[in-house]
């Protein structure tokens, strides 16, 4: 079975790539696909703390990822050129997983079977 | 190569749902081939009936209509988007009490895992909608 790297490089409000994101590596390993979910670009900002999507008349982004784990998406990582690009510190951040440098994301790409971009 | 194709583009305002399409055209025209195409977010609009671009615009779904017939791969809608944004079959309109069905064949609606089944048989998968 090919595993799938899925991309979270959109924010988390203002369009619903984020939580499309979410639900297909929900999907993924309800199937028992491997998957892994890598937050990069924009996709970082989903990682603040302190969200409130009630504003927005949305669903709290936070706790969608919070739920992950229960989902068992386990594998997670964050793009730390992302983070340095838009000066978050990640202590400032509520990180699902393992920040990874330049190469570490390169060989993330080349291992995984399937690329699918949110 | 087959290739599997998650399109999030919006068929009204964003070209990169034209650049699927031509995609698709090519591969079908090539020695290559598609599995699977699945239309998720925005992109599902391109499947609802009562759409109507003027006649002087490139015409998405017979095109994909014909390219998928060609190629004989599935045309599959994100169920979950498609209600969002009003695309129904004839099943899920009568589930909701609607009286017509708004989804245009031959797109035709499936969850993620349908599409995630059919995606492993693929050699890549491309997306093609998030503008950074």
């Amino acid at each position: 079975m090919k595993s799938l790297l899925i991309v979270s490089q959109s924010p988390p409000y203002g369009r619903s790539s984020a939580a499309e994101a979410l639900d297909t590596a929900m999907a993924a390993a309800a199937l028992e696909m491997p998957v892994t979910l890598l937050f990069d670009g924009d996709g970082v900002f989903q990682l603040l703390p302190n969200q409130d999507g009630t504003a927005l008349g949305v669903r709290n982004h936070s706790q969608l990822l919070e739920a992950l784990p229960a989902f068992e998406v386990e594998r997670c990582f964050v793009a730390g050129p992302a983070l340095a690009r838009r000066g978050l510190a990640e202590n400032a951040l509520r990180l699902p997983g393992p920040v990874l440098d330049a190469a570490a994301l390169r060989a993330l790409y080349r291992d995984a079977g399937l690329v699918l971009t949110y | 190569m087959r290739f599997a194709l998650l399109v999030q583009a919006d068929p009204t305002s964003s070209p990169a749902a034209l650049s699927a399409l031509r995609f698709a055209e090519a591969a079908v025209a090539s020695e290559h081939a598609v599995s699977c195409v699945f239309f998720q977010g925005d992109g599902v609009q391109l499947g609802h009936a009562f759409r109507r671009p003027p006649k002087d615009e490139a015409q998405l779904p017979a095109r994909w209509a014909a390219a998928a017939a060609q190629g004989a791969f599935p045309l599959y809608l994100c169920a979950a988007s498609a209600l969002r944004r009003g695309v129904l079959d004839a099943g899920e309109a009568m589930r909701q009490g609607l009286e017509a069905a708004s989804l245009a064949p031959p797109f035709e609606l499936a969850g993620l895992a349908t599409f995630l089944s059919e995606a492993q048989s693929a050699d890549r998968l491309l997306t093609f909608g998030v503008s950074l």
